[in-house]
């Protein structure tokens, strides 16, 4: 069921959605959480949301989708969907024209779930500093999207200069099914130390040098990264005295071959995660992710790229 | 052997099994093949296994495509969604190891399979031994093992055996069956799989009670009026004939599942969630435990009798196939116990248990006594409390409470807060098998009940049978679809309680 309400305040849309949870049952009985999800245009609301109703099924939750419009005219418009389009959800989409997309804090309080957790995830962007931003602010996780902001290295640096606890980025949860081989690969003898190591994975994609830092952090030895053509991570190689492992994936794979000298190559499911299974991932834990903050703060900096030297 | 990449706090890595391989005695048979092998296909796909994890099947016939019939299981059975490249990765490690159980040459041949799979795909010689086939076999095969030193040594990695339930059919052959297996593994490699711990809910109790500030204080004979377990099935014994004649519902449900139910529902907070801080408190509260009173009158049994159920005809259980005529076997028990601890003196545990039952349901209902005074003129349609844990179906959690009858005069009638875990934390959640046997490869064994608790479960039950066998002119009989014989609701109808229609 999905009902407009436009010009209107989102007081009137929050009684709205009580009244429909009275009514039609909203499915969405024992929420853990508010999503609020920050769009820059159409395409981020679909996206984000097609994600959020996915990913409801793991974490029950209300989402609020706010997409700012600039405009001479302040309006809000909204939309509420629940039943089958929301998962198990109840989603509020605010369309703020204008002047309604100031002062977002008040605009979502009358929107959130009483003493539950606030995650709110930058669906197509990184804020300059985005646990200083009002609703930043009162989250307890805050999730952004490096990956299309074009400029990885830079976007990292300042994502690492403003970190704060609850900061998470999609560019970390998008390498985890790697870092699950990698890490499952060195849980097998022989036990012998990691001499260096090598990422190989697209300049402008984040990841990149998220798993490099990981890995440069976490063993104590030079990595470096080569840069494919593609837009995603295609191989990873771990240099020990009795040879070279390897994990490669070929463009456009599903599958990733696991080589191991001595050893028959083994297939191991290595897809590259779709928005939804990694949003399940971030709302999972409501802590800081303390991982993600070391290799942001001390991992990137062993990595030999001048940005990232300080 | 310290993983430099496992070092820091990370909680998105999840826990892999090591490399490993399973062993399963009993490939062919219902368990492996309803519950087992899609179990382990689950696992692969989350992404659980480590990618050198091989099944080793141990057949008595010969199998012409084992690879076949493992991914038929498969395709049936597994909760997630089936894939090729998780198939066939998980059947490029898969062998067969065909010959008798009671041939010596089975086990050489078996010694062999691992240790060339141990070369191939890297194992490391960690093997767990499943053995999904019926008791009378334990012995054998566990002889075939220690014969050919597959039990394990320092060396060659970890060595565990894993036994389904039933653990024995009385206190001595428990023992029995005890020796025969730690004659050939140490007891902390023994893993005995019980599926009921293995569930969401049953976990969620330890969660619901110690997580949580509201319960534990009114957890106690002060505010409790008695707690009920129920664990009910609407179907008759199927085709379990040979097993359940001469087992009945006592041996088959309340000894093993009821009892731990009852065990966690009435334990101490353990120090932390170890395996032997478990132990330790499920062991106590056993000991405590006995009969509510004489056991004449605390425990019952009944059999179904022909009927309509839910609109079929059904047969009596003496009519069904393969059960003699004259057996007394309970179809249905209601045992009352006490437990004698400081927190539980005076409130009586009744435990239930029975198939061709109303509905199926498996629930633990804490019902609370009647606040000491109460203000109102009326307090008409104002029942007790109660806090029900539902197991299955549909896992969550029911709270009744007396509320204000709307109106202008001040009456009260009880209304169900009712939480479901299925919208809560909905279809992620793994199903039972997958757990445990996910723990068994990683080695933890908090959630498998111990020996003791075992035999202190079985020496209550003794009590019960003995007075059945001695008396089968008391077992008394039920419609089909009913909730039970006469007896067991005069047994709490002497106490001035009710059982609950769950």
């Amino acid at each position: 069921m999905i009902i407009h309400m436009n010009n209107t305040s989102s007081a009137a849309v929050g009684l709205k959605m009580e009244e429909l949870r009275d009514t039609v049952g909203s499915v969405a009985l024992g929420r853990v959480l508010t999503l609020v999800i920050i769009a820059n245009n159409d395409g981020g609301i679909r996206d984000g949301i097609k994600a959020a109703a996915g990913a409801s099924r793991a974490h029950p939750c209300r989402i609020v989708t706010i997409l700012p419009i600039e405009s001479d005219g302040s309006r809000l418009d909204a939309e509420i969907r629940v039943g089958a389009e929301a998962g198990l959800s109840e989603i509020a989409i605010l369309r703020c024209h204008g002047g309604a997309g100031e002062n977002l804090e008040t605009l979502l309080t009358p929107l959130l779930l009483p003493d539950t957790p606030i995650v709110v995830w930058w669906v197509q962007d990184v804020p300059e500093n985005a646990a200083s931003t009002s609703i930043g602010a009162i989250a307890q996780r805050r999730i952004t999207t490096s990956r299309y902001i074009g400029d990885p290295i830079n976007t990292l640096v300042r994502m690492r200069d403003n970190y704060r606890e609850g900061d998470t980025d999609l560019g970390w949860g998008g390498i985890t099914l790697w870092r699950n081989h990698l890490a499952a690969m060195l849980d097998e003898p022989p036990f012998e130390p990691i001499e260096r190591a090598r990422v190989q994975g697209a300049a402008t994609h984040p990841s990149t040098y998220l798993l490099a830092g990981w890995l440069a952090l976490r063993l104590g030895v030079p990595v470096s990264i080569e840069y494919n053509r593609g837009a995603v991570l295609t191989e990873v190689g771990l240099y020990r005295a009795s040879g070279e492992l390897k994990l490669v994936r070929p463009l456009g794979s599903e599958l990733a071959d696991m080589m191991r000298p001595n050893r028959q190559v083994q297939r191991v499911n290595l897809p590259v995660r779709t928005m939804e299974s990694m949003l399940i991932e971030e709302m999972r834990s409501m802590t800081a992710d303390i991982a993600y903050g070391e290799v942001l703060h001390d991992g990137l900096e062993l990595l030999d790229i001048p940005e990232f030297k300080r | 052997m310290n993983n430099p990449l496992r070092s820091a706090p990370d909680t998105r890595l999840q826990r892999i099994a090591g490399p490993c391989g399973l062993v399963l005695f009993g490939i062919t048979g219902d368990l492996a093949q309803r519950k087992i092998l899609p179990a382990l296909y689950d696992l692969a796909n989350r992404g659980l296994l480590p990618p050198s994890f091989s099944i080793i099947g141990v057949a008595r016939r010969h199998i012409e495509n084992i690879a076949e019939v493992v991914e038929k299981s498969i395709r049936r059975g597994a909760q997630t969604s089936v894939t090729d490249t998780t198939l066939s990765q998980l059947l490029s490690g898969l062998r067969l190891v065909e010959g008798q159980f009671d041939d010596d040459a089975t086990y050489t041949a078996l010694a062999e399979t691992l240790k060339d799979v141990d070369a191939t795909r890297g194992t490391g010689g960690n093997y767990a031994f499943y053995l999904s086939i019926p008791p009378t076999l334990f012995p054998t095969v566990l002889g075939g093992l220690g014969r050919a030193n597959l039990q394990g040594g320092e060396t060659d990695g970890w060595r565990r055996v894993v036994v389904e339930k039933p653990f024995g059919h009385d206190l001595t052959s428990a023992r029995e069956l005890d020796a025969v297996v730690t004659n050939v593994f140490p007891p902390n490699s023994v893993f005995r799989i019980d599926h009921y711990l293995g569930k969401e809910t049953v976990q969620n109790i330890l969660a619901l009670r110690f997580a949580n500030e509201l319960y534990e204080p009114v957890w106690n004979s002060e505010h409790v009026d008695h707690v009920q377990i129920t664990m009910a099935e609407d179907i008759g014994i199927g085709s379990r004939a040979g097993y359940y004649d001469g087992i009945g519902s006592a041996r088959d449900v309340i000894q093993n599942h009821l009892l731990q139910l009852l065990a966690l529902t009435a334990m101490e907070e353990p120090n932390n969630f170890s395996a032997n801080a478990l132990r330790i408190e499920k062991e106590k509260i056993l000991e405590a435990t006995s009969f509510f009173g004489p056991i004449e009158e605390s425990a019952v049994r009944g059999q179904y009798e022909a009927g309509w159920q839910g609109g079929q005809w059904v047969k009596s259980y003496k009519e069904e196939d393969g059960i003699p005529a004259e057996s007394i076997t309970d179809t249905y028990a209601a045992i009352r116990l006490g437990i004698h601890t400081r927190r539980w003196e005076g409130v009586p545990f009744y435990l239930r248990a029975g198939k061709r039952l109303g509905r199926r349901v498996s629930e633990i209902a804490i019902v609370f006594k009647y606040p000491p005074f109460l203000p109102f003129d009326s307090t008409a349609g104002l029942g007790h409390n109660a806090l029900v844990i539902r197991v299955q179906p549909q896992e969550g959690i029911t709270f009744k409470v007396g509320s204000k009858v709307p109106g202008s005069s001040m009456n009260l009638r009880d209304v169900t807060m009712d939480f479901a875990y299925g919208h809560a934390f909905t279809e992620y959640a793994p199903e039972a098998y997958e757990r445990l046997i996910l723990d068994v490869l990683l080695g933890d064994p908090p959630l498998f009940p111990q020996q003791r608790e075992i035999e202190l479960s079985w020496k209550l039950l003794d009590q019960a049978v003995e007075l059945w066998e001695s008396s089968p002119q008391t077992l008394g009989t039920y419609a089909p679809g009913s909730w039970g014989p006469a007896c067991s609701d005069e047994m709490l109808e002497r106490d001035g309680r009710v059982w609950r229609r769950p």
